[in-house]
């Protein structure tokens, strides 16, 4: 699994300069309005994955990792883990837009950071636990305009949300409630994952080019 | 001797309609295969049937004494793959390769693989796709052969190389074979006149089914082309030939024991067949 995982982090870095350049304008843009724009982070990993979808699609992939012994398991583990890796990653680059935000906007109560970027986190989960199992059983070619999809609702989002009316529907619950339905909704949706990443490894090894 | 790889019933078909089979195939431990057949016949089918790339409809592979699909993960980590449409991604480099393929196979070897790449004056450095094609057909062949396999599946080996590579190359397959006597190569290659002098088996397919199979030498010596003209060949019983062809008014017979028809038919003018000669009238000839 480790050398798919490295053949896919360098896949990767051969797709990552635009998707880095987008990424550092909303971190910009983040430091202005912070909720939208970490959500909006958070559904560029899904971009990301689907870029290396094609990039195996463009290299024939599938043929070689049914050439290796194990091969077709070990590649659906790999796309997980990167797919965990990029939402743990981007949720950190959340955090540091957070902390400069925090300093920019000192009225900013910064109890809604983990809230914020939990909830995202588990929404991106849930993106990933949709997608992968569904690439896996009908090809990248028909799941890119579900990513697609995916990406342009969070632009829309980025664009009509308001993030006062956020905060807002937010302030209507206590910390604690708040602090526990993310921690649940990680859960839930780690749960979920680890279903589709089962599903995933029985359609994927089913289905033939 | 015993048989490495044992097909039954092997068959396959495309949803454009083409039937791959019913196969039955045994390779001996310790030989070499080779496969032949126009573009489009069903070698890559055959090989990527054994590879579980394809999925069969029908049929049973068994690789050592195991059943392919069952011991799929401990059979692959004794195969040895070069084919076009099967490898890494060229954007890697031969030395991100190593690292990968370490992690892949079990028995991955960096020790020979370098040895093979420095052999091969392949840069460790460079992208795969800066590779000259026959550079890159020798990495290939390189990265198949750095985890010990015991079988070696090649696919057009030695397409698009010059002499001297593709003579070192070659070198290489024998020495593969006479490292061990069970390691075994299954070859397809367009290029007859080489598998003649490297094969001991050869097999040849047309529209998905084995029409030839048996020994190289037997079939070479015992093999053979008679050509008659147009009254003389009516006399000819249909039993007594496989195929033929006409051509400028002659008519050239392909025969499977060319002792037997010299008796029968008293022609001294049975000359022997080749490889390429064969496929043609095996293939285009009329039966």
């Amino acid at each position: 699994m480790k050398g798919l995982l490295k053949k896919d982090c360098t896949l990767l870095k051969s797709v990552a300069l635009p998707i880095i350049a987008i990424m550092v304008m909303l971190a910009v843009a983040g430091v202005v309005e912070y909720i939208d724009v970490i959500y909006t982070l958070i559904l560029w990993s899904l971009i990301i994955i689907t870029a290396i979808f094609n990039q195996d699609r463009f290299y024939r992939m599938d043929e070689f990792v049914s050439s290796i012994p194990d091969g077709k398991t070990k590649s659906v583990k790999s796309k997980y883990v990167l797919a965990v890796m990029l939402v743990l990653g981007l949720s950190l680059v959340s955090l540091i837009v957070a902390g400069i935000y925090t300093r920019v906007h000192v009225n900013f109560d910064y109890r809604f950071i983990p809230v914020t970027i939990l909830a995202t986190m588990a929404f991106a989960f849930l993106g990933f636990a949709l997608f992968l199992p569904l690439t896996y059983r009908v090809g990248i070619l028909k799941t890119s305009f579900l990513s697609g999809l995916w990406s342009v609702a969070g632009m829309l989002f980025l664009f009509i949300s308001s993030e006062s009316e956020i905060i807002k529907l937010l302030g209507n619950y206590t910390w604690n409630t708040l602090y526990l339905s993310c921690g649940l909704m990680i859960f839930a949706s780690l749960c979920i994952l680890y279903v589709s990443y089962i599903l995933s490894i029985k359609w994927y090894l089913k289905r033939e080019r | 001797m015993n048989n490495i790889i044992e097909i039954k019933g092997l068959s396959k078909k495309y949803k454009n309609g083409f039937q791959f089979g019913k196969v039955d195939l045994n390779v001996q431990a310790g030989r070499i295969l080779g496969v032949i057949g126009e573009d489009g016949a069903g070698k890559t089918t055959l090989f990527k049937c054994l590879l579980n790339i394809l999925h069969k409809d029908s049929g049973t592979v068994n690789i050592f004494g195991k059943d392919a699909l069952e011991y799929d993960s401990e059979v692959k980590e004794d195969i040895g793959v070069v084919m076009d449409d099967v490898f890494v991604p060229d954007v890697l480099n031969p030395k991100e390769v190593d690292s990968m393929m370490g992690s892949l196979y079990r028995n991955w070897d960096s020790r020979v693989y370098f040895d093979y790449l420095n052999k091969f004056n392949i840069p460790l450095d460079k992208k795969i796709l800066t590779l000259s094609a026959g550079s890159l057909k020798k990495f290939q062949i390189a990265t198949a052969l750095s985890h010990h396999p015991k079988i070696l599946l090649l696919d057009e080996p030695t397409n698009g190389l010059d002499p001297i590579v593709k003579n070192e190359v070659l070198r290489i397959f024998s020495d593969f074979i006479n490292k061990d006597k069970d390691n075994t190569i299954i070859v397809s290659s367009n290029i007859t006149s080489e598998l003649e002098s490297l094969c001991d088996d050869i097999v040849l397919i047309d529209k998905g089914s084995i029409v030839l199979n048996g020994e190289m030498d037997d079939i070479l010596e015992n093999y053979g082309i008679v050509s008659f003209d147009e009254k003389d060949f009516d006399k000819v019983d249909k039993k007594d030939y496989l195929t033929y062809m006409v051509d400028n008014g002659k008519y050239h017979v392909l025969v499977a024991n060319k002792k037997d028809f010299k008796k029968k038919y008293k022609k001294n003018n049975i000359v022997d067949v080749n490889l390429e000669e064969l496929m043609i009238l095996m293939v285009k000839g009329v039966k």
